[in-house]
């Protein structure tokens, strides 16, 4: 095997070989992640519960008891904390990973290894979380149809995973896009700051989607989250709409986003050493 | 009689250039990348005007640019401890960055024939809450073996680092000396064909120094490479058959150790 070193003046794209061989570091990096993000705290992992219980309170009160906005007969604090979970992973997933590059600098100029495992490896444990908020999801769940609530799963229900990779794959590609602009700019590092509490209010998760007026709503759709919360909601609860002809164009442009994104990232990783 | 000797190469680099950006030229802010842009388009026309070619900054440094390692051209044998000595700033750490692939070449280009490893900093990837066995298998993973590789000789680089009793202790709790031995004892039983160590072994003591040397020279027997950097000299002396002396990005002199340490030090 000749490992071969010169200059590269063209986009890259991943290297697999490379990849495949450096796979046990994917697994560790995500266990000292879950490992090192709650050692030291006194509630621990009680903290995946914490935020967003907290978070879907206030909106019951305020935007349901408060501004009586619909959640479609569906009970107040099942449909906030459905849409509140996805947001969150988004969230947690681009805080994570847009600050890669930048954030372990001392690593990337002392250590060689494929960068793009590290922005994967958050997408993943960030998944371990999704996955415990699902648990108390579905606790509440329990809970709100023992007490006679008329909210049970669509039969599209065994399409949840499908809209799981999907939103993965669009917070993979948006994290790989903004830690690649990072680098030079530190200026989408504050962007990012002030959009991503704009994002949350602009995805129907403190609303139903059949609150937009009806021709603004392509508006609302042109956001590839809103397919996603929506299809989240129209799986676990039976409310909203989704439909196939709004999941393929919105998983394409997810698509779209995530491939360009390693691109990108692939391309600047190869010589951030030099600026960061 | 060419092909024989490439069989025996574990590293050929030719013409090895990097430059990098001064601080002014390193545009970091929306203006002065305007500015640099605009000078760039003015520079061009004035070029087409005299009738010469522009170079871009992709082709050549312009001004303001710096060369940090310039023509590096030469062979690393199979089996070879090669030594880099020279100045702060003559380019030592780029080259080890280069062939470690941290970074790519301006221009030029090298090859290396099977796997690299290199340690450029005691304690790289070290997270301090975690234990010395959690720690040596990260590192391990992070020089390119598979866990599984680690975990067979965990034992042996427990032991060559002196801290089998302290295994399961947190790596902040460990002595700087001893995070030393942590680290080289694992870039020493990796699996590696060529290791580049920068630095990393200037404040061993006379034991473990021992102890390396005799792991390297078993190393050197079955082909594996060495590139090793230091500013200890006596170090440089015992370790390496060959030596490289940089000065100001540039080769100055190639040759058996003796004979470059008897200039250098000149």
């Amino acid at each position: 095997m000749r490992t071969l070193i010169k200059p590269r003046n063209s986009l890259s794209w991943v290297d697999w070989n490379l990849l495949y061989q450096y796979r046990d570091l994917l697994e560790l990096w995500v266990k000292r992640d879950l490992a090192s993000k709650y050692r030291q705290t006194f509630l621990g992992p009680l903290w995946f519960l914490l935020q967003p219980l907290v978070t879907a309170s206030i909106f019951v009160i305020i935007f349901s008891k408060g501004l009586k906005v619909s959640t479609e007969g569906v009970p107040a604090a099942l449909f906030y904390l459905t849409g509140l979970i996805v947001w969150n992973y988004v969230s947690q997933c681009l805080n994570s990973t847009s600050m890669t590059l930048v954030a372990h600098s001392g690593l990337f100029k002392k250590v060689f290894f494929p960068r793009l495992i590290l922005p994967f490896s958050y997408c993943i444990s960030s998944l371990v979380s999704l996955g415990i908020q699902s648990g108390v999801l579905a606790l509440f769940y329990v809970f709100f149809v023992f007490r006679g609530a008329d909210t049970r799963p669509d039969q599209f229900i065994f399409f949840l995973p499908f809209l799981v990779i999907h939103l993965v794959l669009l917070s993979f590609g948006l994290g790989l896009w903004i830690s690649a602009l990072t680098v030079r700019y530190r200026d989408f590092h504050h962007l990012w700051g002030l959009i991503s509490p704009l994002w949350l209010y602009a995805t129907p998760i403190s609303y139903p989607l059949s609150a937009i007026p009806s021709h603004l709503q392509w508006i609302i759709q042109l956001n590839p989250l809103t397919v996603i919360v929506e299809g989240f909601r129209f799986c676990i609860l039976g409310s909203g709409t989704f439909s196939l002809g709004e999941w393929v164009p919105s998983l394409l442009m997810s698509l779209i986003i995530a491939i360009t994104g390693v691109i990108v990232f692939q391309t600047v990783e190869r010589n951030c050493v030099d600026s960061i | 009689m060419l092909i024989q000797s490439e069989n025996n190469l574990r590293v050929r680099a030719q013409g090895l250039s990097k430059w990098y950006f001064s601080q002014k030229q390193n545009r970091s802010s929306l203006h002065e990348l305007f500015h640099a842009q605009w000078n760039r388009i003015c520079r061009r026309e004035m070029a087409q005007i005299n009738g010469k070619s522009f170079s871009g900054p992709r082709k050549g440094p312009l001004e303001g640019t710096l060369w940090a390692v310039k023509d590096l051209s030469f062979d690393i044998q199979k089996g070879e401890v090669l030594g880099l000595v020279g100045p702060n700033g003559a380019g030592k750490s780029t080259l080890v960055r280069l062939l470690s692939r941290l970074t790519d070449p301006s221009e030029g280009q090298a090859w290396v024939e099977g796997k690299v490893a290199s340690v450029l900093e005691v304690g790289s990837g070290f997270h301090p809450e975690l234990s010395v066995r959690e720690n040596a298998l990260i590192n391990g993973v992070f020089l390119g073996m598979r866990k599984l590789e680690v975990e067979e000789r965990m034992e042996e680089i427990l032991h060559f680092s002196q801290l089998k009793e302290l295994e399961a202790t947190p790596v902040k709790k460990l002595s700087q000396g001893m995070q030393y031995r942590l680290a080289v004892s694992v870039a020493l039983h990796c699996n590696s064909d060529f290791l580049l160590l920068d630095e990393v072994m200037d404040s061993t003591d006379r034991d473990f120094e021992g102890k390396c040397l005799e792991r390297i020279r078993a190393d050197q027997k079955k082909g594996k490479s060495f590139l090793f950097v230091s500013h200890n000299l006596s170090q440089i002396e015992l370790f390496c058959s060959r030596l490289l002396w940089l000065k100001e990005g540039c080769l100055q002199l190639d040759g058996s150790t003796e004979q470059v340490l008897n200039a250098y030090l000149q």
